[in-house]
């Protein structure tokens, strides 16, 4: 047990930047003493320094203890991942992307994952060899081969360019990972409605035997979780201020809340406005969903709402983390 | 503390040495031969013969470009040296292997890679009704009389009944292999016909529109010609293609076409081998549905093979042993070719081992010509979990210990019990464990009895076994 906290972000790659932007948006800048260094700190929690490793090394060094927590893709956790690694936050929204199998586009009999399996008896059958899928992510890979029935297939291990293979003949069909999907199609393949391996995004992750002894290590990741939960949840709400004519403030209640999408997390609130009119004003101040907000800025107007003032919240603390209560459950099954 | 675990291993370490000594001594004297075979072979004897569950799990890797595999079991590498030593297939062979095989389980973690496995195969034998029997026969009473495991039952299936169905409907082999995949699902309950048809709709369904509609919106199903354009057309179009040609592509579309056009013939397949995989009941019940099944010769024939196999190993086995017929044991349909069986305990359905007939995998391992060959393997682990036999006294091993430090007395009264057929370990004079030889340089005590001479002291050991 340690009064310090190691954190591994990703030094490079399409995680990297968003990684930091993330975590500075949950209140978690991290301070890095110069761009060539790898390491840092992050201030705002006592006792929790930075990493900087690539994507694939984040995983690694969690799993090895060297570090208790660390930020990567979920792609890559279950490519290099093993029982010393907890996923604690599998969606931290953003670095979307699929782990997918294309084939190339002039294979018009090919329009599912059964089409594969057929191909692949095909060549073994008729030409006598396998068939050759390129990809980075081989054990991802074989595994979901073997659970669409297809076993008649050699993996190529490649490091780049893998979209590539088919054209320049060293492999069949590829398993690669993609965003969207603009690579595959220049590259003349085409995905499979069902070959989606694993929608993947930015998680962040544990070391087992950390999680489960430390006890620092857990008021540190509660901090965190809090903010990082409260981050994530304010970002699906906006804050909506309306000005509205009325008698009471129990009459502009019943108004607004007839309508669910201005009933808010809990209720409006609703304060009498000191103006120069004769006429009452109340400001009704209520959180709307973020995808509902022009539904209720018109609904506000037809109860005679004025004035509407909207904009983002930055966090919604609820009254704890859901994440972190899942984590203890999880915690508490493997004690 | 440390010592706890060590010894339980050595104990677990010498119960599988005796029972694969003892289950060769039980193969051996029904005239079957010790065989050694390679752990590492090149993996396409495995990749192009074994069944799909094998080659899921084949534990390969590569080695200066070529790839190798190790063993995941005894069979295609028994047939393989078959083929070496008897090339025009007419000698009568048996042969038994055991030594680990190797598995990778991609669905296990922390899985063991190595299983122990020990089983036989006889070739070149024609009367297969004989051959079947033994093979069972053997099989079973390996696990009764050798390890004591009296709750074995045999359940008995037959692929080349199945396979002899499904060719009256001249099915195409990705047609036969959808079925025969979901064979032991049917028998079972958890696979419907309905299911198994879902899955062939999948397979030849077609929803890329430029396939499906031309340009007055008729159907591309009315005009081959047209579809066929459209095909011709899109292949053109990239220079990707993979490893395939344009000719396999259209040849697949057109395979995918007509079989769509069979769809009736498939559910008619699919139906009856649902119907012949779930016939239940008494053996004589079960037979006569069977004959109802069809008229074709080819089935009958089998049907009487089988039955003449099952009333033979009825005979051999006698009436304890427990025979269930099970039509939806698919096991490696892949190569297995007629009966094929396993041994199960019929109170905790452990599985111990199992086998079949495989008469076409000679001919697919290499050889052209037709060899009758059946087999059969343990699951050693299986076994030995429930194996109850004991040590007996070769498995006891007696510590001798010096208690004047003088060597020379010890080592003469060792050699003496050694040679009398006795395990005998020289131990430090601080030794504390169990079964001590206490030696001076005039006797040796062993218990509360002291002997004068290595006779003496056989006689007092063996004395004390006896009791």
């Amino acid at each position: 047990m340690s009064d310090t906290t190691t954190i591994v972000l990703p030094s490079k790659g399409a995680l990297a930047e968003p990684t930091l932007s993330f975590l500075k948006g949950c209140g978690l800048k991290v301070w890095k003493p110069n761009p060539r260094q790898y390491t840092g700190a992050i201030p705002s929690i006592d006792g929790l320094n930075v990493m900087f490793q690539r994507v694939k090394d984040v995983v690694y060094k969690v799993a090895d203890g060297t570090a208790e927590l660390g930020i990567t893709g979920l792609d890559v956790v279950y490519e290099y991942g093993d029982e010393n690694i907890i996923v604690i936050h599998p969606d931290l929204e953003y670095g979307h992307c699929r782990l997918l199998v294309a084939v190339p586009e002039a294979w018009v009999d090919v329009e599912s994952m059964i089409d594969i399996a057929d191909i692949a008896h095909d060549l073994r059958e008729t030409q006598h060899r396998n068939l050759r899928v390129a990809t980075t992510y081989t054990r991802s890979a074989r595994q979901f081969l073997h659970e669409q029935g297809i076993h008649h297939f050699s993996l190529v291990r490649a490091d780049g360019a893998i979209e590539a293979a088919p054209t320049l003949g060293y492999a069949d069909i590829v398993v690669d990972l993609t965003q969207t999907g603009t690579t595959i199609r220049e590259n003349r393949l085409k995905e499979i409605p069902d070959g989606v391996i694993l929608s993947s995004q930015a998680c962040l992750i544990g070391n087992r035997t950390a999680l489960l002894n430390d006890p620092h290590l857990i008021e540190k990741l509660r901090l965190m979780l809090e903010t990082m939960d409260a981050s994530l949840l304010g970002r699906r709400y906006f804050n909506v201020i309306a000005n509205i004519p009325g008698e009471s403030a129990d009459e502009i209640a019943e108004k607004v809340t007839q309508n669910p999408i201005t009933t808010g997390l809990q209720g409006p609130t609703i304060a009498p406005v000191y103006g120069a009119e004769d006429r009452q004003w109340f400001s009704v101040t209520v959180i709307v969903r973020d995808r509902q907000l022009l539904s209720a800025v018109e609904y506000l107007r037809s109860v005679g709402g004025n004035q509407v003032v909207a904009y983002p919240t930055e966090f919604v603390f609820m009254e704890q983390s859901e994440t972190f209560e899942r984590l203890q459950e999880t915690l508490a099954a493997l004690s | 503390m440390a010592d706890t675990p060590s010894r339980l291993i050595v104990y677990e370490d010498e119960r599988l040495t005796l029972l694969i000594s003892r289950l060769h001594t039980h193969l051996q004297r029904a005239g079957y031969q010790h065989a050694q075979v390679d752990a590492i072979k090149d993996a396409d004897l495995f990749l192009n013969k074994a069944g799909d569950q094998i080659i899921a799990n084949l534990f390969t890797f590569e080695r200066f470009g070529r790839q190798l595999a190790l063993r995941p079991e005894f069979t295609a590498l028994a047939v393989q040296r078959y083929i070496q030593t008897h090339p025009d297939g007419k000698a009568v062979i048996r042969w038994q292997f055991n030594g680990s095989v190797f598995r990778d389980d991609y669905r296990r973690k922390g899985q063991d890679y190595q299983i122990m496995s020990a089983g036989a195969e006889l070739f070149g034998m024609q009367d297969a009704v004989l051959a079947d029997a033994e093979i069972i026969s053997l099989a079973t009473t390996g696990l009764t009389q050798v390890t004591g495991i009296n709750t074995v039952k045999i359940v008995v299936g037959h692929i080349g009944l199945v396979r002899a169905l499904l060719a009256t409907y001249e099915l195409d082999s990705r047609t036969e292999r959808l079925i025969l995949n979901n064979l032991n699902a049917m028998a079972t309950g958890m696979t419907s016909p309905d299911d198994i048809m879902m899955q062939f709709d999948r397979y030849v369904s077609v929803q890329d529109p430029a396939l499906q509609h031309d340009d007055t919106g008729q159907t591309a199903h009315e005009d081959a010609r047209r579809m066929l354009d459209v095909m011709l057309d899109a292949t053109e179009r990239g220079a990707t293609m993979g490893g395939r040609k344009r000719e396999d592509i259209v040849n697949r579309m057109i395979k995918k076409r007509r079989l769509a056009a069979r769809r009736q013939t498939i559910m008619d397949a699919v139906t009856h081998i649902h119907r012949f995989v779930t016939i239940h009941g008494s053996l004589d019940a079960v037979y006569n549905n069977f004959e109802e099944t069809t008229t074709d010769p080819h089935f009958k024939r089998l049907l009487n093979e089988w039955r003449q196999s099952i009333d033979l190993l009825r005979e051999m086995t006698g009436q304890d042993v427990q025979i269930d017929i099970n039509t939806g044991l698919a096991r490696d349909w892949n190569y297995y070719s007629g009966m094929v069986f396993e041994l199960v305990d019929s109170q905790t359905d452990t599985r111990y081992g199992g086998g079949g007939r495989y008469d076409e995998l000679v001919r697919m391992v290499g050889d052209d010509v037709d060899v009758p060959a059946v087999g059969f393997a343990y699951d050693i682990d299986a076994v030995l979990t429930r194996a109850s036999y004991t040590q007996g006294s070769s498995g006891k091993i007696f510590n001798m210990v010096s208690t004047t430090g003088n060597h020379t007395h010890t080592f003469a009264w060792a050699d003496a019990l050694r040679g009398a057929g006795l395990s005998v370990a020289l131990q430090e004079a601080s030794y504390s464990g169990d079964n001590i030889i206490r030696v001076t340089e005039t006797n040796a005590t062993f218990g509360d009895q002291t002997a004068q001479t290595p006779e003496q002291l056989i006689a007092i050991i063996q004395g004390k076994q006896s009791q």
